[in-house]
């Protein structure tokens, strides 16, 4: 059976409101729907109405083979709330999944040691404050005409942060990852951002994309791979 | 005093720790100094924490916070964590209680800290490891580094003044970015393929910036405002453009 979080009308007095937001699925005060994991949690956690949620425990899934949170609506928010989505370091399961959804966004945690992808979006997607750590594909995956911001991507068996075309990936650093740091498509914007030690390019990015500011350090294949400077870039200690 | 973490636990314990403790309506453990707190708080667990008080630190020889566990984020919720004003005790520490700030020791990863004052430690302010974050914090007067954590980090939008050591230290591959550090022994020393921009970084007895590491770093620095330091600007690394260095373009 799967777990489904929708935001049921539940009205609980304060008190009992604090229990069951670390049991049961419940509105927190603010009406966010709160996701919280307990002993009967079976994944993925499904996410099936549009809306703003919450998590409110730290997320394990009980497999290497299944999503911790899959989103199966467009227009959802889920906040992090500091807590950690955390795989068991192999298999397949993503952190987040709302890869055939559009916007959706992802803010304020960390998603880590997940099999496949750490977070996956589709396009218009938000995906701000993460921290994506060692997971075994692309720390963060969002598609067309999506935000990237302020996240760290680092150590994943994939590129760090992957967008689709006309996305803006600012403020990230996405170090050490075995792909490329930040991967995009046609007519991004990528400014801001630290990408070195990666095993391809620190930026590698499809034609009419905008680079600014970045500073890429040691990358195996070169700092970047097509795109336009917008000045005030560093590559290995050269501007261009 | 030990925080239990939120979730995964089994009921009675945690009606338990919800008798001993406070947890906010949205699951994040609250830490709160009350007269029986022994210092260092310890977070041993994953998961969320945020300050629901000042801490008050009379010894000058434990940590205020100790973390020993990965994947923690810590909301100082604009509280204060307040020492003694020397010792040998650190403001938020991963590594081991009240000892000297060494960050490339610390095994402890992906801790988040952000929004709040550390002030008056006899040791650093904060000392994390690997994947930190630490944004919106003033670390100010503390007896070590104001910041000092290792690699692959990100310190965004912080206050580091008067700390005895460095304002803001950190490994490899950091983004540093919108800080002030002033009046520190150093102002920001950092390693290979760091990225600091848009700093303010002044009246520190020795350098302002310091880009460490192999030769070259592959550091970039941008849009800082380097004032008065001691000795120079910026040791190491390379200018995007945009610095100015006792009013000079650098």
């Amino acid at each position: 059976m799967t777990r489904v979080v929708t935001k049921s009308v539940q009205r609980l007095p304060l008190v009992a409101t604090a229990l069951a937001a670390l049991v049961t699925p419940a509105l927190a005060l603010d009406g966010q729907g709160t996701i919280a994991q307990t002993s009967t949690t079976v994944f993925p956690i499904r996410i099936t109405a549009a809306g703003s949620y919450v998590v409110t425990t730290n997320i394990v899934p009980a497999s290497t083979t299944v999503d911790a949170i899959d989103v199966n609506a467009n227009n959802v928010s889920i906040n992090l709330n500091g807590f950690s989505i955390i795989g068991r370091g192999s298999g397949s399961g993503v952190g987040i999944n709302g890869a055939s959804h559009a916007s959706i966004s992802v803010t304020n945690g960390t998603v880590t040691s997940m099999g496949s992808r750490g977070v996956l979006l589709g396009n218009n997607a938000l995906v701000k404050g993460v921290n994506a750590i060692s997971n075994g594909s692309d720390g963060i995956a969002a598609g067309n005409n999506s935000e990237v911001d302020n996240c760290g991507a680092s150590s994943n068996a994939g590129a760090g942060i992957v967008c689709g075309n006309d996305c803006l990936i600012q403020d990230n650093a996405a170090d050490a990852n075995s792909v490329d740091g930040m991967y995009t498509g046609t007519g991004g914007t990528v400014i801001r951002n630290a990408a070195s030690d990666n095993t391809f390019y620190g930026i590698h990015s499809g034609i009419n994309a905008g680079l600014g500011k970045n500073v890429l350090g040691n990358n195996g294949l070169g700092c970047f791979d097509f795109g336009t400077s917008m000045g005030d870039n560093v590559c290995k200690g050269s501007r261009f | 005093m030990r925080i239990r973490p939120v979730g995964y636990i089994a009921i009675t314990p945690l009606l338990f720790s919800l008798a001993s403790f406070a947890f906010a309506v949205d699951g994040i453990a609250l830490i709160r100094q009350t007269p029986t707190t022994v210092f260092p708080v310890v977070i041993s667990a994953p998961g969320s924490y945020r300050l629901a008080s000042n801490l008050r630190v009379a010894s000058t020889s434990v940590d205020a916070i100790d973390i020993r566990a990965n994947n923690v984020t810590l909301d100082l919720n604009g509280f204060s964590i307040i020492g003694p004003h020397s010792g040998t005790g650190n403001g938020i520490n991963a590594g081991v209680n009240a000892s000297s700030c060494y960050p490339p020791n610390v095994t402890v990863t992906n801790v988040t800290v952000t929004n709040g004052v550390v002030t008056a430690m006899g040791g650093s302010g904060i000392c994390l490891g690997s994947y930190a974050h630490v944004e919106g914090v003033r670390a100010l007067g503390n007896g070590g580094s104001g910041i000092d954590v290792n690699s692959f980090a990100r310190i965004i939008g912080n206050v580091c003044n008067k700390n005895l050591a460095t304002g803001i230290a950190c490994g490899r591959d950091c983004v540093i970015s919108g800080n002030t550090t002033n009046s520190n022994f150093e102002g920001i020393v950092t390693s290979d393929n760091a990225a600091v921009l848009g700093n303010a970084v002044s009246l520190n007895s020795d350098d302002g910036l310091i880009l460490l590491g192999t030769v070259p770093t592959y550091s970039g620095f941008g849009k800082n405002v380097m004032e008065n330091n001691s000795v120079v600007c910026a040791d190491g690394g390379t200018s995007i453009g945009d610095n100015v260095c006792n009013g000079r373009t650098l």
